[in-house]
């Protein structure tokens, strides 16, 4: 990798240690709180940009291509459920979860789950899941990182590997970058511009998209095929239900992502983000795929496929450029992974150790717990990444599926279906994590044409129907939590204007009103 | 009441928070039925936290729900002195150090979270005081067959419909 690509990679960083620079010293004060807490300056677009470089992970620039460039125009129904996971996520759960986590007092997305299923075993449970499959996904974080820097660099990939490892727990425990709603912003932008210039290369390069689907064809007809190469997939509208559930339903599982969704400062803001996410997923989605796609008629004799898109840009595009795509990949890289630390050292040290450990515990000794998590995750994801490294695609795909089946229908059903309680939560998480689990270890996907996630969240889904119906009598939902579900439907015969503008903020006051005027009219 | 108490300034006159319903619903009549203080803790904290650049700094403020126990960030405001014939006083349930608990375990997450970083932030407690915040309760009717009830925000004007 010639110096040039160095230098613009060590240029976009110096930006972004800048921008956050920028943003500490502009104020004279320390009171930084407008865009730091809570976002209220932070508008839409930011909050929708950088919710996406969060979720857009370093799978966007090694998975997808590879798994384009190894089964063709088919694993654009990944793309097709990607592009709509967003919006099927903030409509579905978004805003509703955004009230009810208020009025429930939650913070975190595994609160909020034992505040509207009150046991101490849906947070043990929802935790420790977390807990383990986010490691999991940081793991293809590193790998991803890892390939990178051995690009960019030049050196091998087990001391890449260790230098990516080693920036990213170390600026994640150090303090990590400075004013994180811009950073994310210009990082979401760079990955846009990286990724289209690429695509844009590309087609300029095999004289268009139709003239490269006729040389496809002409090497393979079945790369065009909706049923993968070979038509490995003819007729698995099981399989093919899972590749566009995993990042469409599965989206819905993730804590880092549900998270942010009820950090949201207002509904208003929530409607107007989503549509700036679609704008956003519509641009950048489906162009690593169809890099992917193309890199089979530009670099046919990949040996890691996972660098097709890595190789086109280094293959087509001037130094400069390609240093910008660079940057474009190690910020979707950055920026997720961070995120997935921080995660899980927060639910490793609050949701588990403080909350059945050591209840007392300061905040020094929760710190030392997510510090300790954040080091085991990167040792035990160094080794495994140098010993045995799995696709990135594999990694991804595999613990969002499982997340997906374990939580979507706990976390859709939370806000939707009153009957829906703690014993039909429990088993559907541990119904939906063991089903999806199971079916990929034993290669069930390939015998019964159904994907895992598939599989997993038709458990999930059953067993939270069945479990709940079964349970009403003995494990009633706590009256509390009706209250709350039934709020818009509750009130008399009112404007609906007033109750459509209505501030479900003021809720928790407007409760101990009504509470005080109930006993001063009952004193009179 | 004491003559202590303090409360956000800028509250809504009556015929403001009249207005605030009538403009959103229509043909109804609404009338500012009375005012009711609701209590706070309010604190203003500053979370250290250490950086890839040295130390760096920031101010808090916190308002912790002192009967539901709730905590959310706030706005700067100023505050007055409570006329004791403004309105009602609710009573407060919360004792301040659970309040103050609750405000650093809030402040904590928000700047971990704001930060995107694994640190715990030194909490500095800068001011103090239990403040009370006031809203006003406002009737609605139409040709006296059906009534509604509000409460609105004596400071921003949002309001929520109450259950009667």
């Amino acid at each position: 990798m010639n110096a040039t690509v160095l230098a613009f990679l060590v240029l976009y960083y110096v930006v972004v240690l800048g921008i956050g620079v920028w943003t500490m010293r502009r104020r004279e004060t320390d009171d930084l709180e407008g865009y730091l807490l809570g976002g209220r300056e932070v508008g839409p677009l930011v909050t929708a940009l950088t919710l996406q470089s969060t979720s857009m992970s370093g799978y966007m620039f090694l998975g997808a291509g590879s798994l384009a460039y190894t089964t063709g125009y088919w694993s654009l129904w990944f793309a097709a459920g990607d592009i709509g996971g967003g919006v099927l996520n903030l409509s579905i759960i978004g805003r509703r979860m955004r009230k009810l986590s208020q009025m429930m007092g939650a913070l975190t997305s595994i609160e909020y789950l034992e505040a509207r299923y009150p046991s101490p075993l849906t947070r043990l449970i929802a935790a420790s899941l977390s807990v383990f499959l986010l490691a999991f996904y940081a793991l293809a974080q590193f790998i991803a990182g890892g390939k990178g820097m051995a690009l960019v660099t030049g050196l091998d990939y087990e001391w890449a590997l260790l230098i990516a490892l080693a920036i990213i727990t170390t600026y994640t425990l150090l303090g990590g970058y400075l004013a994180v709603a811009y950073t994310d912003f210009f990082q979401s932008l760079i990955m846009l511009v990286g990724v289209v210039w690429i695509l844009g290369a590309a087609l300029v390069h095999v004289g268009g998209l139709t003239a490269a689907n006729h040389t496809l064809a002409e090497i393979d007809p079945t790369i065009l095929s909706i049923w993968g190469t070979g038509l490995g997939f003819e007729g698995q509208w099981g399989v093919v239900a899972g590749a566009v559930l995993v990042f469409s339903a599965g989206y819905m599982g993730w804590p880092h992502v549900v998270t942010r969704h009820m950090a949201m400062k207002r509904p208003a803001t929530a409607r107007l983000a989503g549509a700036y996410a679609t704008v956003w997923n519509l641009l950048f989605v489906s162009a690593p795929y169809l890099v992917g796609i193309l890199a089979i008629l530009i670099l046919p004799n990949l040996d890691d496929p996972e660098l097709a898109i890595f190789a086109v840009a280094h293959t087509l595009l001037p130094s400069a450029v390609t240093g910008i795509v660079m940057a474009a990949i190690m910020a979707a890289i950055m920026s997720t992974a961070d995120s997935l630390l921080l995660q899980t050292g927060s639910i490793a040290s609050r949701d588990l150790y403080e909350r059945f450990i050591n209840p007392r515990a300061s905040e020094q000794q929760i710190l030392r717990v997510s510090r300790a998590c954040v080091l085991v995750i990167g040792i035990i994801g160094y080794l495994v990444a140098l010993v045995e490294p799995p696709a990135v695609a594999f990694v991804v795909i595999f613990a969002t599926s499982v997340l997906g089946s374990a939580f979507a229908p706990a976390f859709i059903s939370a806000v939707w279906w009153k009957k829906a309680n703690t014993p039909g939560a429990i088993v559907s998480m541990v119904a939906g994590a063991a089903t999806s689990v199971f079916w990929e270890l034993a290669g069930l996907a390939v015998t019964t044409t159904l994907a895992p996630v598939t599989a997993g969240l038709a458990a999930s889904t059953v067993a939270i129907v069945v479990v709940s119906l079964a349970t009403q009598r003995s494990s009633p939902v706590p009256a509390h939590i009706l209250a709350a579900m039934e709020e818009t439907a509750r009130v008399g015969p009112i404007p609906e204007t007033l109750m459509a503008t209505s501030d479900f903020a003021l809720r928790p006051e407007a409760e101990e009103v009504e509470s005080m005027l109930r006993d001063t009219e009952e004193e009179t | 009441m004491t003559s202590d108490a303090v409360a956000i300034a800028g509250c809504l006159t009556s015929a403001q928070a009249e207005g605030v319903i009538a403009s959103t619903s229509g043909e109804w009549t609404s009338r500012a039925r009375r005012r009711i203080y609701y209590p706070y803790f309010w604190f203003h904290l500053r979370y250290a936290t250490r950086t890839l650049l040295g130390k760096s700094s920031v101010r808090l403020s916190c308002l912790v729900d002192t009967r539901t126990g709730l905590a959310s960030t706030a706005d700067p405001f100023d505050v007055e002195r409570l006329d004791p014939n403004a309105g009602a006083l609710m009573e407060p349930r919360l004792a301040e150090d659970d309040a103050l608990r609750i405000a650093h375990r809030h402040g904590a997450y928000v700047v971990r979270n704001g930060r995107k970083a694994l640190s715990v932030p030194e909490v500095t407690v800068l001011e103090r005081c239990q403040v009370y915040k006031p809203f006003w309760i406002v009737d609605g009717t139409k040709r006296r067959a059906s009534t509604f009830r509000v409460l609105v925000d004596g400071l921003t004007g949002r309001f929520h419909v109450l259950r009667r």
